[in-house]
């Protein structure tokens, strides 16, 4: 059942991710935990680019030979196939949506905001965002005559009733604390009042916050209004889903596909099966044996992303024993030797993770995160054990989740520092609860894919309550990501950030394994071209994936 | 044969009563709430409370059941709880068909590769055929079907490319007979494979039962050709077990749907079922199981006619 | 020659033992531990490939298989044996009890097994599971419970269709009580059934473990659904981790099979299926003209499991048209065997037949089968000496009475529907039209072994075998049954066999008469002849054990003290040579051969005529 868990872990990520508003583009936020690999190779060969350190690269990569699309005139019309890993819950963009159905709405949605690649936000569904000096108050300016697929048109009036109702709604609105309400001004113009300072308000407008449907049908779960290039022509829930091009598509010239055709396929390698017997032109969560396959053939384009994915990590329950000492904490981050769990489950595709920001993150800044020390983990355990007596706990995990296997190397690398663990059986479907309450010692988690760090201000902040996953008070991070949120002088925010990061290295609430992004990846026939573009309104370029998730459905189009 | 029917009804009735009522109770007693699950992130006491009582979590068991049958039996089966907005019916009802016509397309195939090998097994005991799927139904048996499937669609989906390698979003069978079928076929003989070996092992044993009977020897002393007493005078009277073991089939055949639903990509009712039990869908899993307890009771109601159609003798007996 | 246990249930027998041992004592054996990951202590690396570091091979945290698979088998030998046993039992009783008490009891046995089959499964598992926890005693309890229904059903069929049949009836009539058929009657017969599916059900549990295991809620310790279950997802490029242990398992569920199977041959060989094979030896000698049936020197060995039995030693006989035979002699004595030696109906077993046996002119033994077919169909009839088990039960008198006429092609429908009626009519039962849709359960005994003749006419045999036609009815219809025999006999100028033991029988209605003792003919002539001056002293003996109704009551019926020579293993010598009141040296070392006149012979040293018999 490991998909149906991580269907439900996944459902409250995605409340995590766009609570606070990730900083990634096209409305995915980040929360899509793709299925964490689950089979490697024993150092099979690499792709030639990889010093053992992940891939890495400013582009998407691929191996195929259809990766450079540059050259060809794009091709208008056909129907494209394609197997997504699993289905959502709805569309009801004031509930919580699962990541099956953000892969979905990517291809209806454009969300009032964009990232562009080096990380700035810029308007995307929206004409023009303005703060006030204080920050207390955005306006926000539409472009005109850009209609909904019902045919209704997107205004302030829209606009707001929008964003009222995802403040409303009792899931997830407490994703949008400093939000107050949102108000239209005059046709195309919304005032939003905060009731604190936010200066990265629009970053969260790239999120779930920012998915624009049409007012009569907000809280609709059984469809989706959107703006976006496509439009919902069917979805038959757990099957499969098709979307059609949307004639009225506020963007001239796009889509290029007349529909895309979406089937769910839970099994890893039925997916892989189906798109070999060319029943799908492509596919989303290869495993990392079968990412490696494909990037030898000639016939498969591999796309690996390069933006922030998410990470693995442990969290620790700091106001419970035995975490509430940071040495025993500390200890359990010397014990694990990363670079083994990237070399046996990800066949060397990732990156060990010292934090929640990726090295090629802008915000990224070196820190002193315990590296792999096993004499180090063994005497700081044996410091408090003569104090304290013996350490054990427990690991709560739904049974069967898929990161069982890497659960299971951490636990061995953890014996051997001298603490005694196992797992706790949480009842399926029981993870949120069980997290929200505090009622778990540690737990193995997925997440954390925000592009800019102020999506991730929920999880970390000491005045969230219980989403403050391992309810860690500690003030450098608290200052750090209060500065991150307030300002938006690039140079002030990297300092708040790199307080943040600190703070995170020297408390060690959570143990860090891996950064994603190397094995969130897509495969598709060569004849399958724009995958790795996502242009904004300006002309700019956005990230084109995600977590694993496409961002630009719009310009992707097939060589007939 | 109308009195037959008229006498089940009540007794159908109670079963399917029963059924529900005790899915029910096994849903309140499993730990997990609906509401807590749904509010998930926000689920503070309030909020989780306030969906409790949306849900009508909050009344007596029987009184949720009451209000449940009454809209049940209008066909109102309620909305699920996890997918929002979405009927339970409209989820049955695009889930169903695809079960049926697997299972269905499963028990024919499974006749009709048993029926043949039992009998030329049974004709010759311990000759090649009897030793071969002997044999060959232990495997079966012993080769579960999500390893049976993987290689299934490898060797006849992808390196034959005889067959679709998933079997979502297929015609309908009326609409285009040859597609729909060939979309079924894998997932259908995966489930055969499974069923045929049971069903091969146990028709040898009561042909070869049979065959010792006095009017079989008085048969063959009027000459009359083994073929033919195997297949008009043998096969009838040996076949109550096996169609026993086929009425059985229907209950447990629906986890064994799940495996294949869920290796063959199509939404049935396995996974419907399974997914909302562990999604704690208390309305899906009622409906579901609603529809599955009257199609268990139809099956067997059915097994039950064709027990008196093969054995006349049965026919006299209130059963 | 009895057959041995073959190397498979041997091989299968030590394979179990290994599979006990192993599950008594993993812990004790110098395996690795199942849990230590290899890919940190260096023992294996992560799906290392079979081999001589580790016999199956290593999982993905180099887990070395074999020993996982090695602590696997307590879990399924244990699960299978406790789950199968419990529900098999408890359904079995269940079943036993609603198929054969019926009435309320059926009912409620029956709507509750229907309410737990309606249920589904897993629902209930996921439920259990997820309150109490995944130790080996709730999946025990949980497959049991689902086991129970699936058993009860299977036994309440067959018991439905047991309590039906006549032994049941008859058992019951001789005052049986409820338990002691159910024991003895009922038990014996569904025990086949449940047993076969019972092995299956062993297999399905394990099974259903690793389904389970598929669905996220195996078992807590290591068992083999879930090595197979977690290999599925290496099934590419590590194929051995699901493959090895489904080998296993198979292997596992093929010996308990094996094993299964030899013990039940050991235990009822007569049970064991055979391929039914029939051997001709020696040649055939032509009869004279005018016989419709001609049996010179037959002899019919059968091999079955239990053993060789030669049933009739060098038998022969002729009956001409119009005239009747009776064959006499006791229980056991080989007659019905001569009846089968010559249509060739026998029980699953090789039989081997020599001599001659010429019906009509074919020779039945060596023929092509088509031919055979087509004499048996079309020249003899038969009729055998159960009326309640000479007619198939699920087929319609009509359409067993028509059928040797479609088969072969004597009739066209129409006429051959006629024709039933005819027969029907001329064996004496009334309202022919209904009975022709009837089944035999609704028929009496007397109207069903007027029916069997119906049938062995429909052709227009030129010879009728019946075979006891007469003892399990009531006396009223024998007589009745044999007229009709008789005035059809001579109707038709059938020439007719009747089997009996009952010599008054054989003196009112045949022409000769055959006496039988132990699979040889000791005697044989025209019945007025034997019955005036019997040679044999077993014949002779049998005269005078019949109830003679002129002398007063209470005189003694004679009986013939002893029992007949087994038929697997004949003594050398005269066979009646134990119970014979002149028995000589001579009788017990020599054979007695045939003398006497071709009209009346007899085999025997010294017969009743007194003159010893001289070897020429």
């Amino acid at each position: 059942m490991r998909r149906i868990i991580g269907t439900w872990v996944a459902v409250l990520l995605s409340l995590a991710l766009l609570a606070a508003g990730c900083g990634d583009d096209g409305g995915d936020s980040g929360t899509t935990p793709t299925d964490p690999p689950d089979d490697s190779s024993e150092g099979a060969d690499l792709p030639e680019d990889n010093t053992g350190e992940g891939l890495e690269g400013e582009q998407l990569t691929s191996a195929g030979e259809g990766g450079d699309s540059g050259d060809l005139e794009p091709q208008y019309g056909g129907t494209l196939k394609w197997a997504l890993n699993r289905d959502g819950t709805g569309f009801d963009t004031t509930g919580a949506v699962a990541p099956g159905s953000i892969r979905l709405i990517n291809a209806m949605n454009d969300s009032l905001v964009g990232v562009t690649r080096e990380g700035e936000w810029v308007p995307n569904l929206a004409e023009s965002l303005t703060p006030s000096d204080d920050f207390l108050t955005w306006t926000i300016t539409l472009r005109p005559g850009v209609t909904f697929h019902d045919g209704e048109p997107v205004d302030a009036a829209a606009v707001s009733a929008n964003l009222n109702a995802f403040k409303a709604g009792p899931v997830v609105g407490f994703a949008f604390k400093p939000f107050v309400e949102a108000v239209a001004a005059d046709e195309l113009t919304v005032e939003v009042t905060m009731s604190e300072p936010w200066a990265a308000f629009p970053f969260s407008l790239q999120g779930q916050p920012g998915w624009m449907v049409s007012p009569e049908t907000i809280g609709n779960n059984d469809t989706f209004v959107g703006t976006g290039p496509f439009m919902l022509e069917n979805w038959e829930t757990g099957t499969g889903a098709t979307v059609v091009a949307y004639p009225d598509y506020w963007r001239d010239g796009f889509p290029y596909l007349d529909a895309i055709e979406f089937t769910f396929v839970p099994e890893q390698d039925v997916r892989r099966l189906a798109f070999e017997g060319e029943d799908v032109d492509g596919y989303n969560s290869p495993g990392d044996t079968d990412i490696l396959d494909f990037l030898d053939d000639d016939e498969v384009d591999v796309w690996i992303g390069d933006a922030a994915g998410n990470e693995m990590a442990y969290i620790l329950n700091t106001s419970v024993e035995p975490f509430t000492d940071v040495r025993v904490r500390r200890a359990l981050a010397y014990a694990v030797d990363r670079q083994v769990i990237v070399d046996t489950f990800r066949s060397g595709l990732t990156i060990p993770a010292s934090g929640p920001l990726a090295p090629d993150s802008r915000w990224y800044a070196e820190t002193d995160y315990p590296g792999y020390d096993p004499e180090m983990a063994k005497a700081l355990i044996d410091e408090v054990e003569a104090e304290t007596g013996p350490i054990s706990f427990e690991i709560s995990s739904e049974a069967g989740a898929s990161f069982i296997e890497v659960t299971e190397l951490v636990m061995d690398f953890w014996r051997d520092a001298g603490v005694d663990v196992s797992i706790k059986d949480v009842a399926l479907g029981q993870s949120a609860a069980t997290n929200i309450s505090g009622a778990y010692q540690a737990f193995a988690w997925i997440q954390f894919s925000s592009i800019d760090p102020d999506g991730d201000y929920t999880f970390f902040h000491s005045g969230s309550g219980p989403l403050n996953w391992s309810r860690l008070q500690n003030d450098k991070i608290d200052e750090g990501l209060d500065i991150g949120r307030t300002s938006d002088d690039p140079e002030e925010r990297l300092r708040g950030y790199t307080l943040f990061q600190e703070g995170l290295a020297e408390d060690v609430p959570i143990v860090w394994i891996d950064h994603f992004a190397g094995i969130e990846a897509n495969v598709a026939r060569p004849y399958v071209h724009g995958i790795e573009e996502a242009i904004l309104p300006d002309g700019q370029e956005a990230f084109a994936m995600v977590a694993g998730s496409f961002m630009g459905w719009g310009d992707i189009w097939i060589e007939q | 044969m109308l009195m037959i029917v008229l006498r089940r009804v009540p007794r159908l009735l109670f079963v399917v009563v029963a059924v529900t009522l005790l899915t029910f109770i096994l849903l309140e007693l499993t730990p997990g709430d609906p509401a807590t699950l749904k509010a998930g992130l926000a689920g503070t006491p309030e909020v989780v409370e306030e969906l409790r009582e949306e849900l009508g979590l909050n009344d007596h068991l029987l009184v949720r059941y009451k209000d449940w049958a009454v809209d049940a039996l209008q066909g109102d089966f309620g909305e699920s709880v996890v997918y929002e907005d979405v009927s339970v019916s409209s989820r049955i009802r695009s889930a169903l068909p695809k079960t049926l016509e697997t299972m269905i397309l499963a028990e024919l195939m499974a006749f009709a590769i048993a029926i043949p090998l039992a009998i030329r097994s049974a004709q010759k005991p311990g000759g090649w055929v009897d030793r071969w799927s002997s044999a060959g139904s232990f495997g079966l048996l012993a080769l579960p079907s999500f390893v049976l499937g993987i290689y299934m669609i490898f060797i006849f989906g992808v390196k034959l490319d005889w067959f679709p390698t998933i079997s979502s979003d297929l015609p309908g069978l009326f609409d285009d007979p040859a597609g729909n079928l060939r979309g079924y076929f894998l997932p259908s003989l995966t489930l055969a494979l499974n069923l045929l070996a049971v069903y091969v092992r146990l028709l040898r044993t009561d042909l070869i039962e049979t065959l010792q009977q006095d009017y079989v020897m008085l048969a063959q002393a009027r000459g009359i050709g083994t073929r033919r007493i195997m297949w008009r005078h043998v096969l009838r009277p040996s076949s109550l077990n096996t169609l026993t073991a086929a009425g059985l089939n229907v209950g447990g055949l629906i986890g064994g749907a799940f495996i294949i639903e869920v290796m063959f990509s199509y939404q049935g009712m396995g996974r419907i079922l399974i997914e909302a039990v562990f999604g704690n869908d208390y309305f899906m899993v009622a409906g579901i199981v609603a529809i599955l307890s009257v199609g268990y009771v139809l099956v067997n109601f059915v097994v039950d006619i064709l027990y008196s159609v093969l054995d006349p003798r049965i026919r006299t007996v209130d059963a | 020659m009895r057959k041995r246990l073959g190397l498979l249930f041997w091989v299968s027998a030590v394979y179990i033992g290994v599979l006990v041992f192993l599950a008594l004592f993993r812990d004790l054996l110098p395996i690795r531990d199942p849990d230590a990951l290899g890919i940190r202590t260096g023992d294996c690396r992560q799906f290392q490939d079979p081999g001589w570091n580790s016999y199956f091979g290593c999982d993905n945290l180099g887990r070395d298989l074999f020993s996982q698979v090695v602590h696997g088998v307590r879990p399924a030998l244990f699960l299978g044996f406790t789950v199968t046993i419990v529900s098999g039992t408890v359904g079995t009783l269940l079943g036993v009890l609603a198929g054969f008490l019926r009435g309320v009891f059926d009912r409620v046995v029956t709507t509750i097994i229907d309410i737990s089959l309606a249920f589904p499964a897993l629902v209930l598992l996921i439920a259990v599971r997820a309150s109490f926890g995944n130790g080996i005693v709730v999946f025990i309890v949980l497959f049991s419970v689902l086991g129970i229904p699936g058993y009860a059903r299977i036994v309440r069929g067959a018991s439905l269709s047991l309590s039906e049949r006549e032994f049941v009836d008859a058992a019951a009539a001789m005052g049986a009580t409820t338990w002691r058929i159910v024991r003895r009657e009922l038990l014996p017969n569904v025990f086949l059934p449940v047993l076969s599916f019972a092995f299956i059900g062993f297999a399905v549990v394990i099974l259903a473990e690793g389904g389970l295991a598929f669905i996220g809620l195996s078992l807590d310790q290591i068992t083999w659904g879930k090595l197979i279950n977690d290999g599925r997802v290496e099934i590419r490029d590590h194929p051995h981790l699901a493959l090895i242990p489904s080998t296993v398992m198979f292997g596992t569920v093929l010996a308990f099979n094996l094993v299964g199977d030899g013990l039940r041959s050991l235990v009822a060989p007569r049970e064991v299926a055979t391929a039914r094979r029939l051997i001709a030896e020696g040649s055939h000698q032509p009869g004279e003209e005018g016989a419709v049936v001609h049996v010179r020197n037959l002899r019919t060995v059968l091999h079955t499991p239990g053993g060789t039995v030669e049933p009739v030693d060098d038998v022969s006989f002729s009956v001409a048209p119009g005239e009747s035979l009776g064959i006499v002699g006791e229980s056991g004595s080989g007659k019905t065997m001569i009846l089968r030696s010559i249509v060739g109906a026998f029980p699953l077993a090789d039989v081997t037949r020599g001599g001659t046996v010429e019906v009509a002119g074919v020779d039945m033994l060596r023929s092509p089968d088509a031919t055979i077919r087509r004499t048996l169909g079309t020249e003899i009839g038969t009729i055998s000496q159960n009326p309640l088990t000479a007619l198939n039960p699920v087929r319609r008198i009509g359409d067993q009475i028509i059928e040797p006429m479609l088969v072969h092609g004597t009739r066209s429908k129409q006429e051959a529907r006629d024709r039933a009626l005819e027969l029907l009519e001329q064996v004496g039962i009334p309202a022919p039209e209904q009975r022709l849709r009837e089944y035999p359960h609704q028929l009496s005994g007397g109207m069903r072994q007027r029916a069997t003749i119906a049938i062995a006419l429909a052709n227009e045999p030129q010879l009728l075998l019946a075979d006891e036609p007469t003892t399990a009815l009531d006396v009223t219809v024998q007589d009745q049954i044999l007229r009709l025999l008789d005035g059809l006999r001579a109707d038709r100028g059938m020439a007719l066999v009747l089997v009996t033991h009952d010599l008054a029988v054989v003196k009112g209605f045949t022409d000769s008469v055959a006496i039988v003792y132990a699979g040889q003919v000791v005697e044989y002539g025209p019945t007025a002849e034997i019955f005036a001056n019997p040679q044999h002293r077993y014949t002779v003996a049998l005269i005078r054990s019949m109830p003679n109704l002129d002398l007063p009551s209470h005189s003694e019926l004679a009986t013939i003290e002893g029992a007949p020579p087994s038929l697997i293993d004949p003594p050398t010598g005269c066979r009646f040579a134990d119970r014979c009141p002149a028995v000589q040296q001579k009788c017990r070392d020599e054979s007695p051969v045939r003398s006497g006149t071709d009209a009346h012979s007899y085999s025997c040293w010294f017969p009743m005529s007194a003159q010893p018999v001289e070897v020429s």
